[in-house]
């Protein structure tokens, strides 16, 4: 019995000194394991973003191969620029109002995923495709969607009466419309990514607190809003977090379709658009970076504000 | 509460679940059974405004299809992508594994510092590092070469992954590498022989992930390539089938269809254990 326990004593010790020696040795693992990222990021991301910033400040263009530095002139003349600012407006508003309903849509649909029901399986096949479709060709299937002449849903409302036989929307056209539809394929693309994280907070609440609060007389909604949506909110700020910076990464297949349909209505461009048809087309690099610089960065600010208070459940 | 009205409640519980159910589905699944019908209808029924679009007026037509795989170089696009999403996931997992595994057992602040700060690269808009990519491609003299992709695509796909697997290797509890370690093995080869088959779902799930935002690039694409021999789908169809106005709508939706399907099939499959990957990190 007492030969046992120094046993495990002795035992425990030996277990100690290894454990520090290969903590010495771990240091320089580490560093050798991370190297190699982070060389590849630091050459890929951190060196083209400096040569971008200095671009911003100088006159480069796609013609010519002469680089000079000229100031802030870029960035005055786009602060200048009307369109700048209503692009930067549109942005704003398409981003807050996609990501409220997003939000909203998310737990809603979430919740009846949640359950089980027969046909599951394909109900959740169906609402992931939106978000592994290549952006670029499912904003094309939208555009077909809200074509001018052949719009389906214009088709379907005049069927059932919504649409007298003299109205025919354009969506596409018109000012308010357009960043309607706009807000609508933002939100199409969103919700699988942003459903999925939240469905899964779900189902990592355990089972003995639902319990305790059908045995405690909770109804449906107190149910829902008192015990289940505090308990998921870290995860649904994930899944926005996570959700936004896919649109910002992969809503240039949208703005560039956009672009076309939306050319001749400079005011209701959104800012992807804007450079497309500034910046790039008129061959000025310098200048259309700097709408990058000042343009999307603002966009992150949201995302970028939120990370820090959540690194928590980030990490 | 009597029965009937605990039935009633059932019963429209039940509804509202099958209302709610229909309603997304409709929104999220209807563009797909639009292209899916346009892919196959003939011209004269597609421009047809007094025909009912749901349903075939004409019958139904493969000839958007030979248009796609005949007067287009489809073929070659799918070919490109799926050899560039190998090439990434390949470039991925040799930096992101060993970066998302230190990163996970490192002790000290600057750690956690660390991990955050390249997930933070990842939100680099590409609008702001296209330009001097393309300048970079021009010296290195990869213009209009998938080799350009292959170079500049793991810088989203690795940060992203890193995270990734960083939240799923914390989630492996260090006692199995320890007793690992007390039998012998060294801190890298506990990691090769114990953590890295332990963690196969983890690597998947960042395999899926990394194939997917490679599907999906589009400004990259668009900038560094010119030749259409080594476009990639989503570079490719937007380019080839928009002809000035004529937008080849029958041809472009059987394209969406065929890119699309396939990689939504195989997520399906790996859902639950991407769930789970992607989640880890973030609740526990």
């Amino acid at each position: 019995m007492t030969s046992a326990i120094t046993g495990a004593i002795g035992e425990t010790r030996r277990r100690d000194r290894v454990l520090s020696r290969l903590a010495d040795n771990d240091r320089w693992l580490w560093r050798a394991m991370l190297a190699p990222a982070i060389l590849y990021i630091g050459l890929l991301v951190g060196f083209p973003f400096l040569l971008s910033l200095y671009y911003s400040v100088s006159n480069v263009t796609v013609s010519s191969q002469s680089v000079q530095f000229v100031g802030l002139e870029n960035f005055q003349r786009i602060l200048e620029s009307r369109t700048f600012w209503l692009s930067l407006q549109n942005t704003i508003v398409i981003t807050v109002v996609s990501q409220f309903f997003v939000l909203v849509f998310a737990n809603i649909l979430a919740t009846a995923l949640a359950a089980d029901f027969r046909g599951r399986w394909l109900v959740r096949l169906l609402i992931l495709l939106p978000w592994v479709a290549p952006i670029s060709l499912g904003s094309i299937g939208w555009l077909w969607i809200f074509d001018s002449i052949y719009s389906v849903i214009n088709w379907t409302a005049r069927a059932v009466g919504l649409l007298g036989p003299n109205e025919w929307p354009i969506w596409l056209g018109q000012p308010t419309l357009a960043r309607a539809s706009i807000i609508i394929v933002n939100v199409w693309r969103i919700l699988p990514l942003a459903t999925v994280i939240v469905l899964a907070g779900l189902s990592s609440i355990p089972q003995d607190i639902h319990d305790a609060a059908e045995v405690d007389g909770a109804g449906f909604w107190r149910h829902h809003f008192q015990i289940t949506m505090p308990l998921i909110l870290p995860i649904t700020l994930v899944a926005l977090l996570s959700a936004s910076s896919h649109v910002h990464r992969h809503d240039r297949g949208v703005r560039t379709d956009a672009r076309r349909s939306l050319r001749h209505h400079t005011g209701y461009r959104q800012l992807g658009v804007f450079y497309g048809n500034s910046g790039w087309r008129s061959g000025g690099r310098g200048r259309h970076l700097s709408v990058s610089l000042s343009g999307p960065r603002r966009r992150c600010d949201p995302v970028l504000v939120v990370s820090p208070a959540h690194r928590g459940h980030l990490t | 509460m009597t029965r009937g009205d605990a039935r009633a409640r059932y019963i429209a519980g039940r509804a509202v679940h099958a209302a709610v159910l229909i309603f997304f589905v409709t929104f999220l699944a209807f563009p797909f059974y639009w292209m899916m019908i346009t892919a196959f209808k003939a011209n004269q029924d597609l421009y047809n405004i007094q025909n009912n679009p749901y349903v075939f007026n004409s019958p139904p037509t493969l000839r958007h299809l030979s248009v796609l795989f005949e007067d287009t170089q489809y073929m070659q696009w799918l070919l490109n992508t799926g050899f560039v999403g190998v090439a990434v996931v390949i470039i991925t997992l040799l930096l992101a594994v060993p970066a998302g595994y230190a990163l996970a057992r490192m002790t000290g602040a600057w750690a956690q510092t660390l991990g955050v700060a390249i997930f933070l690269t990842y939100l680099v808009p590409p609008t702001i590092l296209f330009i001097p990519f393309s300048r970079i491609i021009a010296t290195l003299g990869l213009q209009d070469s998938v080799w350009s992709l292959i170079l500049v695509y793991p810088s989203f796909t690795v940060p992203f992954c890193t995270w990734l697997l960083m939240g799923f290797f914390k989630a492996i509890p260090r006692d199995l590498e320890d007793a690992a370690m007390i039998d012998g093995l060294s801190r890298f080869g506990a990691f090769i022989k114990v953590v890295l088959p332990i963690s196969v779902a983890g690597i998947l799930t960042a395999v899926i992930f990394a194939f997917t935002l490679v599907t999906q690039e589009f400004v990259y694409g668009v900038t560094f390539i010119t030749a259409s021999s080594s476009y990639t789908v989503s570079v490719g169809v937007p380019t080839f089938l928009v002809r000035g106005d004529v937008y080849f709508w029958g041809s472009m939706m059987a394209a969406c269809l065929i890119a699309s399907v396939p990689i939504a099939v195989i997520y399906n499959f790996f859902v639950d254990r991407f769930v789970a990957g992607f989640t880890v990190g973030a609740i526990k």
